[in-house]
């Protein structure tokens, strides 16, 4: 073994990530320190004279210096949390028995691309105490989710706050940020864009429905989009007792308009599920019944494990009406905003080193349909898949989804009419198909007539249904506890 | 002349006159703040070397440990400049709150001696 792979063997990856959360805690510790220091600066707003004109601007220059010195702190850990994996890795092999020189290379190989990758990023943290502060910020242009969660961890929090408030459209659709930061991003862009649309729906309404086609095509417009935004407006406010905060993940009133709302602490749950509806469940009708159901599931979880879980209820495409529903490309589109939206997820979880979540994407009717583009077109983006009364997933087996049949469950209800028809591929439901099926039966207390009317159909998320509980079990990683079908 | 800070309660002296003061109060709660963020500060510096020297001493013979080395020894310095300019900064206004309760309480019994003075 030579000098380097031996010093590369002693490499202590776990020592690594313990000192990288070491900065984070020192990070976060003068990130109070700068909010402490806003807030006293914010109390002697109204101290006037000349004693004033000499102390504040010297305190509001404080306060921005630990700010930077923060956002600094912020990238000496990213860059060294974002290296432990490979240092692992390097080390590891290291202490392998090499069986050859050229195998012995290519560990010295890796373990200076690892090293390199992070001295590089370390060293060009104190550059940033000498550099002037950008009067504005933002990602580097075509940045993926991974480099804009990188780029908002080393922003100082003083410019975190600028931003939010100059941009809080563009950086609530960001993907990559943190929950957090997308959700005050979306609810200050929400109240804006609410004041806005209102002014301009008074301005075309003075004292009457307008005479030009013009302006009554906006009036459809804008009460389209009100609709949205005061859906989302309500429902936020139903939601503001609730601990830990719903989060607006997704707010974007253009076309059919996209929301999401996550309930739990997405950026540090165990178990991620993401709930996407089905036919007629759109931005403007299917926020309230989406929530119910991932709040349903939230609490069936919170039965299931004494692990956290977060559930997302995403009513993130246009879903079908009657006329769309019997074609697969409302679902084509929908489930790349749905890949997009779980990689910009993952990433913001462990761009710079922390724990990923276990996701489980759970997919009802056509939003089965949806969950199935979604993984088709980006594998690996979820741990679990559940399907729940589905028209078929674009698939005509299980291999086809990028997951194993343990890893995909089917639930079917006995009188649900939709989980049968097999319109987008094979019926995920039949043996063949090679996934699991969970007993999916609906709660007690539904009548006979309800139930042969097709009513089992919605019935899959009920308290104290055994289907919720086996979706829960699968989100909480207990998939080998599901009770499946005979 | 300095105006009225608009936080806490006025003294009696003080609504007489609310020109011509600042908020003594305020400016000794400042100053105490800026006092114990100074001190998380300073720990905050002492607290960088063992952290990055940690990541140092988990890679030996790594470009990282140098770097981690260098990275640490000027954040702690410039994290403890600001502990030192934060100190001047709590000290200069717990300086001026106590000179403003000094000038406050001196007036006050100047206008008490006007007021007993026979028109």
């Amino acid at each position: 073994m030579t000098t380097q792979l031996r010093q590369v063997a002693r490499w202590d990856a776990w020592a690594c990530a313990r000192h990288g959360r070491e900065l984070l805690v020192l990070a976060d510790q003068l990130e109070r320190a700068y909010q402490q220091l806003s807030g006293t600066e914010a109390r002697l707003g109204g101290w006037r004279g000349p004693a004033a004109d000499r102390a504040l601007p010297r305190l509001r220059l404080m306060t921005v210096r630990v700010s930077l010195l923060a956002g600094l702190l912020r990238q000496a850990a990213a860059a060294v949390r974002a290296g432990v994996q490979g240092v692992a890795d390097a080390a590891r092999l290291a202490t392998q028995p090499a069986q050859s020189a050229r195998e012995a290379a290519e560990v010295a190989a890796l373990a200076a691309a690892v090293d390199g990758r992070v001295a590089t990023r370390l060293s060009a943290v104190p550059a940033g105490l000498s550099v002037p502060l950008p009067a504005r910020s933002g990602p580097p242009p075509g940045s993926g989710p991974a480099e804009v969660t990188r780029w908002w961890t080393a922003l100082p929090p003083h410019l975190r706050r600028l931003e939010l408030q100059r941009q809080p459209a563009s950086l609530g659709a960001l993907g990559g940020l943190p929950a957090r930061a997308r959700d005050q991003a979306n609810r200050l862009q929400l109240s804006r864009v609410l004041r806005r649309l209102r002014a301009e729906r008074d301005l075309l309404l003075p004292g009457g429905w307008p005479w030009l086609p013009a302006q009554q095509a906006r009036i459809v417009v804008l009460d389209g989009m009100l609709a949205v935004a005061e859906g989302v407006e309500r429902m936020l406010a139903s939601l503001a007792d609730r601990r830990p905060c719903a989060r607006l993940l997704t707010l974007d009133l253009s076309g059919a308009g996209r929301v999401a709302i996550a309930l739990g602490d997405l950026d540090r749950a165990d178990h991620i599920a993401v709930v996407v509806p089905g036919m007629g469940a759109d931005a403007r009708h299917g926020v309230v019944g989406t929530v119910r159901r991932a709040d349903q599931l939230c609490h069936e979880a919170a039965r299931q494990s004494v692990e956290s879980t977060a559930a997302v209820a995403w009513i993130g495409y246009a879903a079908p009406g009657w006329r769309q529903v019997p074609f697969p490309a409302r679902a084509r589109v929908g489930g790349r905003l749905l890949a997009a939206d779980l990689d910009a997820l993952a990433a913001a979880r462990t761009a710079d080193g922390g724990e990923p979540a276990h996701v489980t994407v759970v997919g009802h009717s056509y939003g089965s349909t949806v969950a199935g583009a979604a993984v088709r077109f980006r594998p690996g983006l979820a741990d679990d898949l559940v399907l729940l009364g589905s028209p078929g997933v674009l698939a005509e087996d299980v291999s086809e989804l990028g997951l194993p049949g343990s890893h995909v469950y089917v639930g079917e209800a006995r009188l649900d009419p939709v989980a049968d028809l097999g319109a987008f591929g094979a019926d995920p439901g039949d043996r063949g198909f090679g996934a699991t099926r969970i007993r999916a039966d609906p709660g007690p207390g539904i009548s006979w007539p309800d139930r042969l009317a097709g009513g089992d159909h919605s019935r899959y998320f009920d308290d104290g249904s055994e289907s919720l509980r086996n979706v829960a079990r699968v989100v909480v990683g207990r998939g080998a506890d599901v009770t499946e079908e005979g | 002349m300095e105006s009225r800070s608009p936080t806490g309660p006025m003294s009696p002296y003080r609504r007489r006159m609310p020109e011509l003061h600042v908020e003594p109060l305020a400016l000794a709660d400042a100053g105490r703040s800026l006092d114990a963020q100074r001190s998380v500060l300073a720990d905050v510096a002492v607290a960088l070397g063992p952290a990055l020297g940690g990541v140092a001493a988990s890679l030996p013979g790594s470009r990282t440990a140098g770097a981690a080395a260098g990275t640490g020894a000027a954040l702690a310095a410039a994290v403890r400049t600001a502990a030192a300019e934060l100190d001047e900064l709590a000290g200069a206004l717990g300086a001026a709150a106590r000179h403003y309760v000094v000038v406050e309480r001196s007036t006050a019994t100047g206008v008490e001696r006007a007021g007993r003075r026979p028109a």
